[in-house]
């Protein structure tokens, strides 16, 4: 593959471009879900092919093809090229790079157990015994999913660099939806909602999750949603748990602390950002206990992988430090108009598209609190659990978040159940009212399938890691 | 070239038919050319150039049913592809709710022909209108933004029925932003060629929201008369598309028109068709599983809910006639080439001048529902947000509104002559301007 590789990266400088990079990539996938003990699909797919990006006269050229003859790659090569020129001719732009060391790298997956080897019979049972465990009733739809991926990946680049990666992606997750006697119908997930929970371990990820175990405690948690109150309107103290945390921290710190929104470049589409640049190390956008680095070093994280698109190494960088902005999830052309390191954040969801900064493992460090003393500490106040519905401005300000699952907190006690819990804030002063973080023993990496992004549409794997966490005096409960 | 005189459609269609007599199967081909520039600062900053290809293949033993998905061209791949489908369909157990496939039908052609997009002519364009634009705009002090593309696309689809269908369609596009530090406008044009895009008039119409919207006010949140623009109310009946009138989620009682059959559900003015012949649409004219899409249904009519689409599944379960609407994946049938229309319109200044106080809307922004069968929508106004004050405008902040989509569009005052087409997924939707008697904005958004 390397020696095809080089072949191609030299007719690409035949151009005379200032870089090109190519990217071979071979992605199996399977996908299984089963409704109501009923295999509802077995969906596998295989995708092969090649990316080519060049840098000719200050401006960007980009071409794929999955046709793996010489004829069309090397077409593919030239409408890079092609492309770039056009971009050129109409633009007066001058995109440089950031400077990085050449590498020469193979990194294997981290899976223990390749799911690609697990019997289908035993996927099958697997889903069939969660789904059952959830048959209670009241439950008239039980789901119950795993998904899996296996990534090869080339890339060569005309600086030389030559980077061989595999990867593997499981994921698994049960859902329950219940009726009450009017017909209201309301759903619950373990370990998240859209899927479930994700990570780049291999099928001991899914045994470890354990859905049939967490399948009683759902399909109940969804019938008590069916027949509970609405949530609450008005100005209480919240806790969130760690499952929406993720969603929390992905809407309102990951996205705005993408550089190419914030320089203006997504500005069309994806928005800006409420994180400017004259903000670093000035502004609070949160309290001083709140600490979050963006993460692509821990494996079995889904947010990992060793270079990104770029063939920039990953690394741990931090967004934001004692509720300080500290810095960006960047790529080589953002960072060399900052003056900044490249931090290894530019990724593209498939050899289809070109890479774009994109989060790695977004993750608020642990504080020091269990969740008994978060709770215990709120006279009224509402506990928000299971990613439901979001909202967020194109700078990422103004959000309105909802859950599946709320409990109201009065007193210091858990309460009873409401149904479609939702809040609202704005970025920064929400995170100030962050005062106090769950401790590590409720810290866990929560992985995202489908983080959109780009046009054309991009979707990227990635994670967040947190505890759950309690802001002060935030407005809940708009629909009522 | 037809797909299907493809060497790999050919092929495959073959090793189907001569070792898998008994079985049950479904092959679509899928073929997509397209190239997008899009622009930031008055420079083409990122493009992308695609040629794909894509061949589904689901495989079915009674009730044993597994699906792939390849975008290889090696037949050698494919074929070793069948082969374990056949495997997976001799372990798996059965899908009680597969209910075949479609047999095919009386009619197939829809008589259209969609014309094809040349990169050259795309290409040429760009290189011509793109260095005037940016002036313009760099003239104002303004910086543009957005992107230009097109796309061909294409599909067969066979069957062990005997269905036999292929259809390809393209379309261009021209999105273009204007924006100063936080005031923009918003306008585009979506068209089956280059020649029918409304470029001048995006520029124009995106040029003037802009500059209209200079130092923008605070108001407070609350109930309002609401003028939305075409755009603005293809967001919403996007939405609505998508969780409340797809065929599974209406049966499965997990949408607002649930039960709600010959019932009023939107302002008696309103009628809503899903209508891939309209001559603005953009449709392909056949379904996923390559059953026609030609017969126009009426969704809404006077207001009143009173048909669905279906897929060969959902028309089966419900003896209805197949209306062609199968999309990939579970989610059942969804509208997706929607129109909607009044019998009366006026002219949009003459509406906007009728309002003596009201909120002017361009475009929506993460639309996402809050409770789908409720029909609570939450979402944000974006790129040209204005007061309106006795027929004028003054341009204001966006805001967040949160309200029962149906019942903004259940309280009409008038229906815009200005309809205009708008590309989504699989297809799009064709709009006027709305002016509605009340939305519920519950937020404005910040500094």
């Amino acid at each position: 593959m390397k020696n095809k590789l080089i072949s191609y990266i030299e007719l690409a400088k035949s151009y005379h471009v200032q870089y090109a990079d190519i990217r071979f990539e071979e992605i199996h996938s399977h996908d299984l879900r089963v409704r109501n003990e009923s295999v509802d699909s077995s969906r596998t797919s295989v995708q092969i092919g090649y990316g080519i990006r060049v840098l000719k006269n200050g401006s960007w050229g980009f071409a794929s093809t999955n046709d793996t003859h010489w004829k069309s790659i090397e077409e593919a090569i030239r409408q890079a090229v092609q492309l770039a020129e056009i971009a050129a001719q109409v633009s007066s732009q001058n995109i440089q790079l950031a400077v990085i060391p050449v590498v020469d790298d193979c990194v294997q997956s981290v899976a223990v157990i390749d799911p690609f080897r697990v019997s289908l019979q035993e996927k099958i049972e697997y889903l069939k015994e969660a789904s059952s465990a959830m048959k209670i009733p009241s439950i008239f739809l039980r789901e119950a999913s795993m998904s899996f991926r296996k990534l090869h990946r080339f890339f060569l680049s005309t600086e030389g660099s030559f980077i061989e990666q595999t990867r593997h992606e499981s994921g698994c997750g049960i859902t329950a939806f219940a009726r009450n006697e009017k017909g209201e119908m309301q759903s619950r997930s373990y370990p998240n909602a859209f899927g479930g929970d994700y990570s780049t371990f291999g099928y001991e990820f899914v045994q470890k999750t354990d859905l049939t175990g967490h399948a009683l405690q759902c399909a109940q948690e969804a019938v008590a949603l069916a027949n509970a109150p609405l949530c609450p309107s008005g100005t209480k103290d919240i806790i969130i748990m760690g499952n929406q945390m993720a969603l929390q921290i992905h809407e309102s710190i990951g996205h705005p602390a993408e550089l190419d929104r914030v320089m203006g470049s997504e500005a069309a589409y994806a928005g800006t950002s409420y994180m400017t640049q004259d903000k670093v190390r000035i502004a609070q956008l949160a309290s001083t206990i709140v600490d979050i680095t963006a993460d692509a070093t821990v494996p079995g994280a889904f947010g990992f992988f060793a270079y990104d698109d770029e063939g920039v190494k990953a690394q741990k960088v931090y967004l934001i430090k004692n509720g300080l902005l500290e810095g960006y999830l960047n790529s080589r052309e953002t960072a060399f108009k900052t003056g900044e390191r490249p931090m290894g954040a530019m990724r593209a969801d498939g050899y289809w598209n070109y890479p774009l900064i994109r989060m790695t493992s977004i993750n608020l460090l642990p504080g020091n609190q269990t969740l008994e003393q978060m709770i215990r500490d709120i006279d009224d106040g509402l506990l928000f659990d299971g990613i439901k519905s979001w909202s967020i401005d194109d700078r990422r300000m103004n959000f309105q978040f909802g859950s599946q699952y709320g409990r109201v907190i009065r007193k210091g006690r858990l309460e009873e159940v409401v149904k479609n819990p939702t809040y609202m804030g704005e970025s920064p002063s929400f995170w100030n009212a962050c005062d106090a973080i769950g401790d590590e023993s409720q810290y866990h990496i929560y992985g995202v399938p489908n983080c959109g992004k780009g046009e054309p549409g991009q979707m990227m794997k990635l994670s967040h890691g947190t505890s759950p966490a309690r802001f002060r005096n935030q407005k809940v409960g708009v629909i009522q | 070239m037809k797909i299907m005189d493809s060497e790999l459609a050919q092929q495959t269609v073959q090793y189907l038919e001569e070792n898998f007599s008994g079985w049950e199967y479904q092959v679509s081909f899928h073929q997509k050319e397209s190239t997008m520039l899009r622009f930031a600062q008055s420079n083409v900053h990122q493009n992308n150039r695609s040629i794909q290809t894509s061949t589904d293949i689901e495989l079915a033993q009674g009730k044993r049913v597994a699906k792939t998905s390849l975008d290889t061209r090696n037949i050698d791949e494919v074929i070793r592809s069948i082969q374990s489908l056949q495997g997976i369909c001799e372990t798996i157990a059965e899908n009680n709710e597969f209910s075949g496939y479609p047999l095919p039908p009386l009619q197939i052609d829809s008589g259209k022909e969609n014309p094809v997009v040349d990169a050259k002519e795309f290409y040429e364009k760009s290189l011509s209108f793109f260095p005037s634009y940016f002036q313009k705009i760099k003239n104002a002090s303004l910086e543009a933004y957005g992107s230009f593309l097109y796309e061909n696309f294409g599909t067969a689809c066979v069957n062990s029925n005997g269905l036999q269908n292929e259809s390809h369609s393209s379309f261009v596009q021209f999105q273009s932003q204007i924006m100063k530090d936080r005031v923009s406008g918003y306008s585009q044009t979506t068209a089956k060629t280059i020649q029918d895009l409304s470029i001048d008039r995006v520029i124009e119409e995106s040029l003037e929201t802009c500059l209209k919207g200079t130092s923008p006010s605070i108001i407070e949140p609350g109930y309002y008369p609401v003028f939305l623009k075409p755009e603005a109310v293809s967001d919403i009946l996007r939405m609505m598309a998508f969780i409340s009138m797809g065929t599974k989620s209406i049966d499965e009682k997990r949408s607002y028109l649930s039960e709600k059959l010959n019932t009023q559900v939107l302002d008696s003015c309103l009628d809503i068709t899903e209508n891939p012949l309209h001559p603005e649409q953009i449709s392909m004219y056949m379904d996923h599983q390559g059953y026609p899409h030609i017969h126009p249904v009426q969704l809404i009519q006077k207001g009143v809910f009173r048909d669905m689409v279906f897929d060969d599944k959902f028309a089966k379960k419900y003896h209805k006639p197949n209306t062609g609407n199968a999309l990939p994946g579970n989610m059942g049938p969804i509208p997706t080439n929607l129109v909607l229309e009044s019998a009366t319109t006026q002219d949009p200044g003459a509406m906007i001048s009728q309002v003596e106080k009201g909120i002017y809307v361009t475009r929506f922004w993460y639309a996402n529902p809050v409770s789908p069968i409720d029909g609570e929508v939450t979402a944000l106004t974006r790129d040209g947000t204005f007061l309106i004050e006795k027929g004028q405008l003054k341009p204001i902040k966006n805001l967040r509104y949160s309200d029962n989509i149906f019942e903004v569009l259940s309280n009409i005052v008038a229906v815009g002559s200005d309809s205009r087409f708008n590309g989504s997924f699989y297809g799009g939707t064709v709009a006027p301007s709305l002016l509605c008697k009340k939305m519920r904005f519950t937020e404005v958004l910040p500094e």
